[in-house]
């Protein structure tokens, strides 16, 4: 009971720990990191403790680690494709990578005033805009 | 150590205490024991479908990491999200409370915690319906090619890949939800069999594997949360 207590009490700190963490600008890859790192501290004491993986079967944890290994394979390979495309051929790679159907309907909002980028003019705004104002005269 | 209620009063017994393993197992123990490990397999294809979702996570952010880092400010409120964390973790502890009531044969502390876990899981729904989900839904906050470019975002320039962090927190969290909707009514399940009588010390099966399935809805959420309401 004590036990289950304190796992909580943790819990509900790395909690505030994760939010905390995510207020400072760490850059854009260490905070991933961070925040990954922390949910899994949480997760390994959630199947641990209130899973009680500790004190049961090695069988039970045996499936765990293996589903984890095998996320993390998922994961490794296709960020490793994903991110490699670029080296082979970039053409494909771009068209893996561009929304057609965000950027006309952004260019579409901005055309009928729905979006007013005032103050920063962003340069995706910019090129948005160009875009579609280039586009009547070809039809 | 509290010590284990034995009914010697020669009253007929609870339905723990008469139940008998099905004929193809050799005793209770195996019969649990292996409902258990059926349970982890179960739960091991749930953590790769949620896996799915992560590497479409992963993938986006990599793609598009500015669209991520300013949608994620912009569109969700991290306090919404942390409430519903604590709340889930709340309910967490009190199945796994109930575990340890049910292995004690303390009826009333087990149908207490499983029915304030399953009251732990509608707020955190209510939370999400009434907070999050319609108010997105009203201002044209969702996925794919229904999103509509709000207005009156203030500062915010959206970026036209939006609505792709948007798909991407939608269809997380929506099947996560769907998650919960399930394990609050299977706790309600366990909670009239405990009102009934029917978990002790000597079979509480189902108590332990609805517990795993609830621990690994919050597991998920540990997950989600932070990558999609933090991480700046």
């Amino acid at each position: 009971m004590r036990l289950l207590n304190t796992i909580l009490v943790v819990l509900l700190i790395f909690t505030g720990l994760t939010v905390g963490a995510s207020q400072i600008d760490l850059g854009e890859s260490l905070n991933l990191w961070l925040a990954v790192a922390i949910a899994t501290f949480k997760a390994v004491l959630v199947a641990a403790f209130f899973m009680h993986l500790l004190h049961d079967r090695a069988m039970n944890s045996l499936v765990l680690f293996y589903t984890a290994l095998t996320i993390g394979l998922f994961f490794l390979f296709t960020l490793i494709d994903m991110d490699s495309r670029h080296m082979i051929d970039d053409v494909r790679s771009e068209a893996i990578k561009a929304p057609v159907i965000a950027e006309e309907a952004r260019a579409a909002a901005i055309a009928a005033g729905t979006i007013t980028p005032h103050g920063h003019e962003g340069e995706a705004a910019q090129g948005a805009e160009g875009e579609h104002a280039d586009e009547p005269p070809a039809h | 150590m509290t010590s284990i209620p034995t009914n010697s009063g020669g009253a007929k017994g609870e339905y723990w205490e008469t139940y008998k393993h099905q004929p193809h197992w050799r005793n209770n123990e195996d019969e649990f024991e292996a409902a258990k490990l059926g349970m982890w397999l179960f739960l091991a294809t749930e953590l790769l479908l949620f896996s799915g979702f992560f590497c479409a996570y992963f993938v986006l952010r990599m793609f598009y990491p500015e669209a991520f880092r300013g949608a994620s400010q912009e569109y969700l409120n991290w306090k919404i999200g942390a409430i519903n964390t604590a709340v889930l973790l709340i309910s967490s502890w009190n199945v796994a409370v109930a575990v340890r009531a049910a292995q004690l044969g303390q009826k009333m502390i087990l149908a207490f915690n499983v029915f304030f876990a399953s009251l732990c899981g509608i707020a955190f729904l209510v939370i999400k319906l009434a907070l999050e989900y319609y108010p997105k839904y009203q201002a044209g906050e969702i996925p794919g090619a229904l999103f509509t470019f709000p207005g009156g975002h203030g500062e915010y320039l959206p970026s036209a890949y939006d609505p792709i962090f948007l798909s991407v927190y939608w269809v997380s969290t929506a099947t996560h939800g769907f998650h919960v909707l399930i394990g609050v009514f299977l706790l309600w399940w366990i909670g009239w069999r405990a009102l009934k009588g029917h978990f002790g010390p000597k079979h509480y099966t189902a108590v332990e594997n609805v517990g795993l399935y609830w621990h690994v809805v919050d597991l998920i959420w540990i997950f989600l949360f932070p990558l999609l309401y933090l991480v700046p």
